[in-house]
């Protein structure tokens, strides 16, 4: 699975990888790009070069114009020159060397076409013939000045052409500058934009990259947390397997040794079955340990079968008869009519469910002590014609000492149907039965609720799904096989007198509780039924006056024990008091 | 006894230090500084020939300029030894070239960049129509600092009078 995980995730980190490195060649690209561009503009604003062309160009203009009034201006009263001449004749020479070297004459060169640079050798050329007279000037000569003057005068158009031609070239390389620079201006305004946006994908990659690495770090915690509850709930899972065995294992062994031991029968007979008492006990702890595995697996599967629901409640209640009568407890059950008899469901989970709920009732409730359990259809039952699925309701009520806090606080804090409920050790607080008990009506998507308190006793409300079977029909009304109508009901407790007075209504026996405020007169009833070992001296009398009469009596016995040894029928209205039994009784006395 | 002391008093006036003149050239003038200066040898202002140029400190080194695009080796004196010379203590240099072409150019960038009044080019004397006879000079190439229009424009050529000022600063 993780493997297949990984399959998943790694294209999506190739494609991250590759939008990373596409991201680092763009920004490489786009700053390479901005100092190029950058660099090219530095090129194109160097304005010395064209200024220091015209500069030079009007300068040597300038000096020409200087050179030929120096000429003119000339009397032989200056002689001898001593160089004067010659120092102004290479001031204009230098102007003109100015405009043939350097970078101003490379420019020149560039910029300008055929025209100039045929402009300066001319000049140049006319410049050195005039430097032959000159000599004749500076040794007192003046006779050449003349020529010269004129020659100079002729020149004077070239000089000018040259000096209009530069400064137009140059300004309009000067304009193809400005215009490249501008180009290259809105290249960089393009690649700082294609830049910032880069980049702002890298900050996007690069908190995406932090969201991905923070996540897959809280998820590593979260594994290495896991692994230590894991670690913790398989030590309280070993601990409390050794817990819940030890008592049966301790109670077989001890029940083995008093088997060899003793010489009694009936001894024997009690404790064989004590014995097989342990043996099934070990055996249902076994295999809720197995199931639990399996449904932290999510490998538990339904089996759903068809049975008669009531029918299947009473056997399993009756399994436990034994254990019921030893703590002296009264257990009462009722299956509402309204539930079809016969119906689809996975009966051997359901046996779970009850098992762990009727077990939990038997430990907290103490030696006389009641249980009811009565099945009904749910509140939140939404009939579906077309699965046929139905909910039921389970209520198991006891009035014992109540549940200990601790066990309450963990059923209503740690809810087992949270995702979380693997990462705490769920069954190691509430106990096997109960763990086991919500994990199963979890994982058959039905519900669990509970109410408990100190010496008052614990409910447990279950709603399990379950299926309506070809065959199943609206329950018919039952026979009335008894002519009775009327009950009289002596009965203390209330939860008992509560099912009681549901299994008399669904045997259409209308129940009346005893009131020695209003005393019934005989024909208001047809039979007594007294359910119950508290019963005060007041009532015992009534209930014997009213016997000696001829009334019929059903009353209880302690433990089916007690019955058996007092009735060889095996029938009297005894713990587990199931529907069944009371109208086997109903009719034997009517 | 009064002729003696006469004698001494002229003995020791004799020996008393006095203003030094600056000496007059022999040469052409190729260079004439005027404005705050105490040596003169001229009509308020002092004149060089190319013997006295050259009797200065000389330094040297090597550098390109744009307007030559290579490498040459420009020999000359400083301005501070310049100034030393007339025994000033102006602190601008206004320079004015053959073609009346003129700069201002602080005295504090000769000592600070190493620029030098150039008198000679690879050995040589610089003619008017190499840029001489003195041009300003500044080591560009070891200064790259210096490359910019500010020092090219003071680089000037053919320099032929220097009137000495101060900042206002100073």
């Amino acid at each position: 699975m993780l493997r297949q995980f990984n399959r998943e995730k790694l294209p999506f980190k190739k494609w991250c990888l590759l939008s990373f490195i596409s991201l680092l060649f763009s920004i490489v690209f786009f700053a390479g790009g901005i100092f190029f561009y950058a660099s090219e503009g530095t090129k194109a604003t160097q304005q010395r070069i064209y200024e220091s062309s015209l500069w030079n160009a009007l300068q040597f203009q300038l000096q020409s114009y200087r050179f030929v009034n120096y000429l003119i201006q000339i009397k032989p009263s200056d002689l001898p020159l001593k160089g004067q001449a010659y120092n102004q004749y290479e001031l204009l020479m230098s102007r003109l060397d100015l405009l043939r070297n350097g970078d101003v004459g490379y420019l020149i060169r560039g910029i300008t076409g055929g025209r100039t640079l045929r402009l300066l050798n001319i000049i140049t050329g006319e410049l050195e013939l005039i430097s032959l007279n000159l000599t004749k000037v500076e040794s007192g000569d003046l006779s050449y000045l003349d020529g010269m003057v004129n020659r100079m005068h002729h020149l004077d158009k070239q000089v000018n052409e040259l000096t209009v031609l530069v400064s137009r070239d140059t300004n309009k390389y000067i304009a193809t500058q400005r215009r490249h620079l501008g180009d290259n201006l809105q290249h960089i305004q393009w690649m700082i934009g294609g830049f910032l946006l880069s980049l702002s994908l890298l900050l996007i990659c690069l908190i995406k990259s932090y969201q991905q690495y923070k996540k897959a770090f809280k998820e590593n915690q979260q594994l290495t947390q896991r692994g230590l509850y894991m670690k913790e709930e398989q030590a309280q899972k070993l601990a409390m397997i050794e817990q819940e065995m030890r008592p049966s294992i301790q109670a077989l062994s001890t029940l083995s040794e008093n088997f060899i031991k003793t010489d009694h029968q009936a001894s024997k007979v009690q404790m064989s079955n004590h014995i097989k008492e342990s043996s099934q006990q070990l055996m249902t702890t076994l295999n809720m340990f197995t199931d639990i595995a399996l449904l932290e697996a999510n490998k538990l599967d339904f089996k759903y079968t068809t049975d008669n629901l009531e029918q299947f409640i009473e056997s399993r209640v009756l399994s436990m008869a034994a254990q019921i009568d030893r703590k002296g407890l009264r257990l009462a059950t009722y299956v509402d009519p309204f539930i079809q008899s016969t119906i689809s469901l996975d009966f051997k989970r359901f046996n779970d469910i009850l098992s762990a709920l009727l077990q939990n009732a038997i430990t907290y409730t103490p030696q006389g002590g009641s249980i009811s359990v009565q099945i009904r259809p749910s509140d939140h039952e939404t009939p579906s014609s077309q699965t046929g699925q139905r909910m039921m309701r389970m209520v198991v009520q006891d009035n014992g000492i109540g549940m200990p806090n601790s066990i309450q606080t963990a059923l209503r804090s740690k809810n087992p149907f949270s995702p979380s409920k693997e990462e705490s050790p769920f069954h190691g607080e509430v106990g096997l039965g109960l763990a086991f008990c919500y994990k199963l009506v979890e994982h058959m998507q039905g519900d669990i609720q509970f109410t408990s308190e100190a010496n008052h006793g614990s409910e447990f409300w279950i709603d399990i799904p379950y299926h309506l079977t070809s065959d199943s029909q609206p329950l018919p009304m039952p026979p009335q096989s008894h002519s009775i109508k009327r009950a009289l009901l002596f009965e203390t407790d209330p939860i008992l007198t509560n099912t009681l007075v549901l299994q008399l209504s669904k045997m259409n026996i209308e129940a009346m509780l005893y009131d020695p405020q209003h005393y019934p007169s005989e024909e208001n009833f047809d039979v007594i039924i007294a359910h119950g070992d508290t019963l005060s001296q007041e009532m015992e009398n009534d209930i014997q006056q009213w016997g000696d009469s001829g009334k019929p009596v059903l009353c209880d016995t302690l433990t089916s024990a007690e019955e058996e040894q007092i009735d060889g029928n095996g029938e009297a209205l005894s713990s587990p008091l199931t529907q069944s039994k009371l109208e086997r009784l109903i009719v034997r006395y009517s | 006894m009064r002729f003696l002391l006469f004698l001494v008093c002229l003995t020791a006036t004799c020996y008393l230090p006095t203003a030094e003149a600056l000496e007059s050239p022999k040469g052409p003038v190729v260079l004439s500084l005027s404005g705050i200066l105490e040596k003169t040898n001229g009509d308020q202002q002092a004149n060089f020939d190319m013997a006295m140029l050259e009797k200065l400190p000389q330094k040297s080194f090597t550098t390109s300029a744009p307007w030559t695009n290579k490498k040459d080796t420009y020999t000359g004196f400083s301005a501070t030894d310049l100034l030393k010379q007339v025994d000033s203590k102006g602190t601008l240099l206004r320079i004015t070239a053959l073609n009346q072409y003129i700069i201002d150019i602080p005295v504090s960038d000769f000592a600070k960049h190493g620029a030098i009044f150039a008198i000679e080019k690879n050995g040589h004397p610089i003619s008017i129509r190499d840029l001489g006879p003195i041009l300003v000079i500044y080591p560009f190439d070891d200064h790259p600092n210096l490359q910019n229009e500010v020092y090219y424009w003071r680089s000037i050529w053919q320099a032929r009078y220097i009137e000495i000022l101060s900042t206002p600063q100073d």
